[in-house]
């Protein structure tokens, strides 16, 4: 069902927001992330696997989840649907993949920001990083595929395209045509 | 993430048969196949990512293993 253009509009606001916002607040976390591997100073390593541990759990999270419920929303709100196109179908994997692996890790967040918290030298305990810089690039692919849309139909896609154009010939061809 | 429809996208015309899947999906579906079997891998031969668990205790100092000093588990029991 395609929306209204107000509603469309509305929801590709919020598509947006929430999805600069998770990269935005991947980034903090990056840059917490960093801190802990560089820093040597225990006090602000301590500070930062309890700033990431607040991130994780209160924007990346509920941020994560909003854009994925919102972007599929939008997919199937306008014209391009949710499987018609390769860089949506693209876009939602990546999308998926990430967010599964974000639930698969807060768990680990929150307990190094507990741990450090009474850790005697929270230095020592092991950095998220590879997982920091693996949701960074996802999202920046997603990101382009937003903005370049490359082209590309999927079958499904393709189908539903030969089915419109069917019934657009079949409705626009003259009476006398389709009475014989 | 934008207002571009679908109808604008610079997509090929209706054809008789069913497209074939991009080149820029399949070379990077590829390339990424490929990494995931390395890794799985490497995991196999027990060249571990981390210290080879998954889950909160991996971050603990030692990857969760219990230190040299600590009695093996099990030992004192009955």
């Amino acid at each position: 069902m395609i929306m209204p253009p107000a509603l469309r509009k509305t929801v590709l606001f919020t598509h947006v927001i929430t999805s600069v916002g998770w990269l935005g607040a991947v980034l903090a976390y990056l840059a917490l992330d960093l801190t802990t591997v560089a820093s040597q100073d225990t006090a602000t390593v301590r500070g930062a696997y309890t700033g990431m541990g607040l991130i994780v759990g209160y924007a990346i999270v509920p941020l994560a989840l909003a854009s994925l419920l919102i972007g599929i929303i939008n997919a199937l709100g306008t014209t391009w649907g949710l499987l018609r196109h390769w860089w949506v179908v693209v876009k939602l994997i990546l999308t998926l993949v990430a967010t599964l692996i974000l639930l698969q890790e807060t768990s680990s967040v929150s307990y190094l920001a507990d741990l450090a918290e009474t850790a005697p030298d929270p230095r020592t305990l092991s950095s998220t990083l590879p997982h920091s810089i693996g949701g960074l690039l996802i999202l920046l692919t997603t990101a382009l595929l937003s903005v370049f849309k490359p082209r590309g139909l999927t079958r499904y896609g393709w189908r539903k395209q030969q089915r419109r154009i069917h019934r657009r010939d079949r409705d626009t061809a003259p009476a006398s045509l389709i009475s014989e | 993430m934008s207002d571009q429809t679908a109808a604008t996208s610079g997509d090929p015309g209706p054809g008789s048969s069913p497209p074939r899947i991009p080149r820029w999906v399949k070379w990077p579906a590829i390339i990424l196949g490929v990494l995931i079997v390395l890794f799985l891998v490497l995991r196999l031969f027990g060249v571990e990512h981390g210290t080879g668990q998954h889950g909160p205790q991996r971050h603990m100092p030692g990857g969760g293993n219990p230190p040299a000093s600590a009695p093996a588990h099990g030992g004192d029991h009955g």
